[in-house]
């Protein structure tokens, strides 16, 4: 009984490939070429991937994140903060994850002149 | 009457007599066929990573354990408590020899599987302890939105380890740890998909229930991003428990994350402080 079980969990372990990809081989989203800007491009994210901690009721409500003046005012913070490598527990946002191509967007909006 | 109660007495007392002796002998022989040495460490991890200690035959260990954020932001969020992550797990005792664990935890939504099993035993005739570890991960964090590619196979990392320990005297034991990490999904520019690493540990016995505890490992695959993990920790025992509390740079529970993802540094103060909490059913 112990071997099959342990023949069925070394079975189980092999069955998974062990081929690797790089974070960017599987995403599919790229960076726009033209201006970045708030409206069409970075507000989107934020309310998917901010919103739902830096808001009223939220969190994080603190520092909310709602309005083009409270993302644009905290700008250097938040990509600070997205930028973060994995195991930092600064890093955002918290208990998920976010493309590389929308952390690019948001530093291209800054490049771009907000 | 009188003497035949002292004669039953007598005979009694004798046979009473033989069958100490029998069982002194028993002890003697005992001793001599397994001279095995007392595990080296007291807890089933050193620190944070894995020590030679496997669970006995049919226990069940309920562990939860810690890690808050970096101490040296002060009462911003109060030396780390804001910033917790935990996990939550079960170790089995299939046999003395082999242990199968399942847990969750905060970092990359994590769940992990572990199998650990003793290759060699310590004895008079054999100077080490040899045990094999494995575990497989799943990051449940990753969301088809931001990763339209991904397959699942993406989500797994494996740990393979050899713990190998002595335990020199009663008070004082060390670990060397030969480790290899497989990722299925890396950051090349901060990350290797293959890492090989050597892990030293110890344990010093301060008292009766006491001890201080220390681990470190090397990362062949040098990061910019990514510090080699160090950990200082104390184990403390009482009655079913042993409480491990801890300062470490890194502030993943799982194996692979503690091991690879290291974001703090001893020498500026960015360690992280935690606890490791057992409970044996």
């Amino acid at each position: 009984m112990k071997k099959n079980l342990f023949t069925a969990i070394i079975f189980g372990i092999a069955l998974v490939s062990c081929e690797s990809s790089t974070y960017d081989e599987v995403s599919d989203t790229e960076v726009p070429t033209e201006k970045i800007t708030y409206t069409k491009h970075v507000k989107g994210i934020m309310e998917a991937k901010c919103t739902s901690c830096h808001s009223t009721g939220g969190s994080a409500s603190s520092r909310p994140l709602n309005t083009y003046a409270q993302v644009n005012g905290s700008i250097n913070q938040i990509i600070d903060r997205i930028q973060r490598p994995a195991g930092d527990p600064l890093r955002m946002p918290q208990g998920g994850t976010m493309s590389a191509a929308d952390i690019s967007i948001i530093v291209k909006w800054k490049e771009d002149g907000l | 009457m009188i003497k035949r109660v002292t004669m039953l007495l007598l005979l009694s007392t004798s046979a009473l007599f033989a069958q100490e002796d029998d069982l002194l002998k028993q002890i003697d022989t005992l001793s001599s066929n397994f001279d095995f040495v007392p595990p080296a460490f007291k807890g089933l991890q050193i620190v944070t990573a894995q020590s030679t200690k496997l669970a006995a035959k049919g226990d069940l260990y309920f562990v939860v354990a810690h890690r808050f954020g970096d101490v040296s932001e002060g009462f911003d969020n109060f030396f780390g408590l804001d910033d917790a992550a935990t996990k939550i797990g079960f170790i089995y005792g299939l046999s003395d020899n082999l242990s199968l664990s399942l847990s969750r935890e905060t970092f990359m939504k994590t769940y992990e599987g572990a199998i650990k099993y003793r290759i060699i035993k310590q004895s008079e005739k054999f100077p080490v302890e040899v045990v094999g570890y494995h575990t497989v991960t799943l990051n449940s964090e990753l969301d088809k939105d931001d990763f339209q590619k991904l397959e699942f196979s993406n989500r797994i990392s494996y740990l393979s380890q050899l713990l190998i320990s002595r335990r020199f005297s009663e008070s004082f034991s060390l670990q060397l740890s030969p480790s290899y990490v497989h990722k299925n999904l890396y950051m090349p520019n901060t990350d290797e998909k293959d890492q090989m690493l050597a892990g030293f540990g110890g344990r010093y016995k301060i008292s009766k229930r006491v001890s201080i505890n220390a681990e470190y490992f090397v990362n062949f695959s040098e990061s910019d991003v990514y510090k080699n993990p160090a950990s200082l920790g104390v184990d403390i025992e009482t009655g079913g428990h042993v409480f491990q509390l801890l300062f470490s740079n890194s502030q993943v529970n799982s194996d692979i994350g503690y091991l690879t993802n290291a974001t703090g540094d001893w020498g500026k103060g960015n360690i992280y402080f935690g606890f490791n909490l057992y409970r044996v059913f």
